[in-house]
């Protein structure tokens, strides 16, 4: 007869991560890089910001009206909440990272003794923060695969400024996207929306 | 049975058990139950696997108990019930789990 352990720790992963087998996260992450490539291509920042909100949107409409009324509303423990704030810190202060060294940037600026450059070191250094930022999500959010999104997001980046090129965003972008549209239709086709009354029998 | 049959005394660990939770499909929606705050009906189908008239005849047996409490409203209109464990429910669940241990802990290796 076959057994299976019942671990309280082990449930609650599991509860946690079939949330994210909608492949929204890595929608999301794949129109983030394709914007960036997108807005370099255009010249314009503030493209590079309308499609990235519009990025957020998406994953924000497709949660509410795809993934909820497959998978159940439910409320997460204190211990799942308090991860979820520290990647929202995390996730503040990359913003508030990103919009001071832009700033920096155009403004040609100073920024604690260093000024924003095209160097090599300086693209590499900064792709080792994007993996961190990624990797700090991954660990938080017990979703693994933001990992590879990171590795996929550091090197655009990098190959990016080296190259002078936005095309490696491009090509990056289109491969999460795609990856990320294909978990989509799986997950849509794995769980349908329940029947009629099948969101309440009670 | 008299009380110096060695399987009447083998019996008696078991009966001390909450029989309402030892049954493996109610078990298993206290353990879900018991890890998040609260969740709706769709989430614990999904989750244990069980089929919705297999899942209300559950729910049903636990809110009568006392374990389970159902707070029920509308999303638009549809009818949207949140489920979570009562104080009573999760010291049920940590009861039955120390008599389980206390029990396999006497069993000879």
């Amino acid at each position: 007869m076959k057994t299976t352990k019942l671990d309280l720790k082990h449930l609650e992963r599991t509860a946690w991560r079939s949330y994210h087998q909608d492949g929204l996260w890595d929608v999301f992450i794949g129109l983030l890089l394709l914007s960036a490539g997108v807005s370099s291509i255009v010249g314009s920042d503030w493209i590079n910001l309308v499609l990235m909100l519009g990025a957020a949107g998406v994953m924000a409409l497709g949660k509410h009206f795809v993934t909820v009324p497959r998978m159940g509303a439910v409320q997460f423990g204190a211990e799942r909440k308090a991860k979820n704030r520290k990647v929202a810190l995390l996730l503040f202060l990359t913003v508030l990272l990103g919009v001071a060294l832009y700033a920096a940037a155009v403004t040609n600026l100073e920024v604690l003794g260093w000024q924003p450059d095209q160097g090599t070191l300086t693209t590499l250094a900064m792709s080792l923060v994007i993996l961190v930022i990624f990797g700090g999500i991954a660990y938080w959010l017990d979703f693994p695969r933001m990992l590879l999104m990171g590795l996929a997001f550091a090197a655009a980046f990098a190959t990016s400024r080296l190259l002078d090129t936005p095309v490696t965003f491009l090509v990056a972008g289109a491969a999460v996207l795609a990856w990320g549209a294909a978990l989509f239709v799986s997950f849509v086709r794995r769980y349908p929306v329940p029947g009629p009354g099948g969101g309440d029998e009670r | 049975m008299n009380a110096d049959d060695p399987r009447a005394n083998g019996l008696k660990p078991t009966v001390a058990f909450d029989r309402l939770i030892h049954e493996p499909a109610r078990l298993t929606l206290m353990a879900y139950l018991y890890v998040v705050e609260q969740a709706d009906f769709v989430f614990l189908m999904r989750q244990t696997g069980m089929t919705q008239g297999n899942l209300s005849s559950h729910l049903s047996k636990l809110e009568d108990a006392g374990y389970v409490a159902v707070e029920k409203s509308f999303k638009g209109k549809k009818p949207h019930t949140m489920l979570r464990l009562t104080e009573e429910g999760r010291e049920a669940l940590r009861r039955y789990r120390q008599s389980m241990s206390q029990m396999l802990d006497g069993l000879p290796e």
